[in-house]
């Protein structure tokens, strides 16, 4: 079969259909998107979030009301620390905090096209207190509590009997509790000599000073407000995906 | 009376043959598609080689840390990299990369967009949590790339096509035809889809600047000229320290630049109506972005963001463009062409003298003990 791209014959009327066709399915797809990306309204609600999100999701799924640059006021920071088994002497000892932030900000410095990684442990941070801000006082204090004995689902049902109607905040929140447990855990195990057994983070926010302060104010004389989390149970990566992570910490 | 009842009945048929027949035209945009493919192809390069190294961790093995929000991601590309070795996921990386270069280059531009697209979502899919909107554009302007015919300029597939023809009637087989991202549907399909594509990519760009510049001038900071100020400061975005507190120092300065984003992101749809407000807003966007990259560290987003202005610059842009670049680059290709031998023989004396001393020594060296 071979096929030429001069000379074709004029669109037959079946052809200028299809085409035409296509042509309104585009136009359709971004009145749906105009909707998705539009402020919740009556109109909207007649469409239903739900069926514009299984729309989007998960190729088309966007949000622009934080295009860049947008404006950011809240600077976050990630602390941990560590229990640690010495098996060889059976002791336990605790580690110091860490400031995986601060590392964070030194890489970033001066470089125009920062890794991704460099942005972990704030990112970590800054969904936590996004998350602490769904959960309702009672609930704030038992994350507090400790877990390493007891697993964190008893926590779940615990944020669920404080606080029944803020059900989505507390599965958002259990989410981050154990991503934040685990990659506290692995940080915690590349940096120390021995067995992490549990781990304690605890997460910073302050937000910049006015631009009417600029003269007299910057973000460096701000002190964090900090909230400390309960020990959670240290978590066990593969020796694979520990040893890959040991050569992230030590670069 | 009659008339008017007339043509109001006709009007709508008016319509679609209107339509139909900017459907069926010779492809349009075609320079500015092949701009955007080259910018986001670049785009896509650039955040992969910057993540190259921390690959395992942000994305492979060590990334587990990131499970559970992954989970809950629904592309069916993430299976692709699921519980792979550090090893199979360099490869895929690697194979990603060389796409990106591939789709960049124009070469076998429309197998270079698919394994571009996939591999783009399998891998920054992986690790939800450090992604950004600019992976939300990147894929979504990669989709819209394969309905479009992008490799019409400026691309290796282009040159290929051209040698064919001046040295062939021009006519081969389909699929090799498919391989060399040619056209193998008929004119009216490809130009169909090329249009579709175009409508489907430029209303979204409308669409994203429209509801960033919305939500942005709701906000008393943007209002007030003053909301890059704050952003300026925290690190992840304050790559040269100095640099940023320079320009937050001016409160002018501010105030201009956080205005200049505001409007051409609130009106860039209407001002692209009118052939002088659209290039003083395409001009403004690119300028903005390039600023931002370096002030706020964000490369390679804005370099998509600019691929996707590069959409609305007139053909005639851009080939008065293409004229004053090969003009200008002439001179360096001749001095070059002559000097070659020349070239040769400086790069092999300036090699005998350091890297083969070196390596000699090195040798020597082991050869000792």
């Amino acid at each position: 079969m071979s096929v030429t791209s001069t000379d074709m014959p004029a669109p037959r009327p079946w052809q200028r259909r299809i085409v035409v066709a296509l042509a309104v399915l585009a136009v359709g797809h971004s009145v749906v998107l105009a909707f998705w990306l539009s402020p919740q309204s009556p109109v909207r609600q007649v469409i239903g979030g739900r069926a514009l999100a299984t729309y989007v999701n998960p190729y088309f799924e966007q949000s622009w009301s934080g295009l860049a640059p947008n404006a950011q006021f809240v600077d976050e920071s990630f602390l941990v620390r560590a229990q640690v088994r010495d098996d060889d002497a059976g002791k336990n000892r605790v580690t110091a905090w860490v400031d995986i932030t601060a590392a964070e900000n030194d890489a970033l410095r001066h470089d125009l096209d920062p890794a991704r990684t460099h942005l972990m442990a704030r990112k970590l941070a800054t969904n936590l207190n996004g998350a602490m801000f769904g959960l309702n006082a009672k609930q704030r204090a038992l994350v507090r509590e400790t877990y390493t004995k007891d697993p964190t689902t008893l926590l779940r049902g615990r944020l669920l009997a404080a606080g029944a109607d803020r059900r989505a905040a507390v599965e958002t929140y259990m989410t981050y509790d154990l991503m934040a447990t685990r990659f506290a855990s692995m940080y915690a195990q590349a940096r120390v000599e021995g067995r992490v057994i549990a781990v304690q983070y605890r997460v910073g926010r302050r937000t910049v000073p006015p631009v009417s302060e600029v003269a007299t104010s910057s973000l460096r004389d701000k002190d964090f407000r900090w909230f400390t989390f309960g020990y959670r149970l240290g978590y066990r990566a593969s020796f694979e995906a520990q040893s890959a992570f040991d050569d992230y910490v030590k670069d | 009376m009659i008339e008017l009842g007339h043509r109001l009945i006709e009007a709508p048929r008016r319509w679609v043959v209107a339509a139909e027949e900017w459907l069926l035209a010779e492809p349009r945009a075609i320079h500015g598609a092949a701009l955007c493919r080259i910018g986001t192809a670049l785009s896509v390069l650039g955040l992969l080689v910057a993540n190259f190294s921390s690959r395992d961790v942000w994305v492979g093995q060590a990334s587990i840390w990131a499970q559970p929000v992954r989970e809950l991601s629904q592309f069916p590309e993430l299976a692709l990299l699921d519980g792979v070795s550090g090893d199979i996921l360099t490869a895929f990386y690697a194979v990603t990369i060389a796409a990106a270069l591939a789709m960049a280059l124009g070469w076998h531009t429309k197998a270079a967009n698919i394994v571009t697209l996939v591999g783009f979502i399998a891998i920054v899919a992986q690790n939800p949590v450090v992604g950004d909107e600019g992976d939300n554009l990147l894929r979504i302007t990669l989709l819209w790339l394969l309905l479009m015919q992008t490799a019409d300029f400026w691309s290796l597939d282009a040159r290929r096509r051209e040698r064919r023809v001046a040295a062939t009637d021009g006519s081969v087989s389909a699929m090799r035809q498919a391989w060399d991202g040619e056209r193998v549907f008929p004119p009216w399909l490809s130009a169909g889809l090329h249009h579709v594509g175009l409508i489907g990519l430029i209303t979204q760009t409308i669409l994203l600047f429209t509801a960033g510049g919305l939500d942005k001038v709701s906000q008393g900071v943007w209002q007030r000229g003053t909301a890059l100020y704050s952003t300026m400061q925290l690190p992840e975005f304050r790559p040269y320290p100095g640099l940023s507190d320079a320009v937050s120092s001016s409160s002018v300065v501010l105030a201009l630049l956080t205005y200049v984003v505001l409007l051409t992101q609130l009106f860039f749809g209407p001002l692209l109506l009118n052939p002088i407000t659209r290039r003083i807003v395409l001009f403004l966007t690119i300028a903005v972005n390039i600023v931002l990259a370096v002030l706020l560290a964000l490369p390679w987003s804005s370099l998509a963001f600019i691929a996707l202005t590069g959409l609305f610059v007139s053909g005639e842009t851009y080939e008065r463009l293409d004229e004053w670049l090969r003009a200008t680059a002439a001179p360096v290709g001749d001095w070059l062409v002559l000097r070659w031998y020349d070239m040769q023989d400086l790069s092999a004396a300036v090699l005998d003298r350091t890297l083969w001393a070196v390596v000699d020594r090195v040798r020597a060296g082991a050869s000792r003990r």
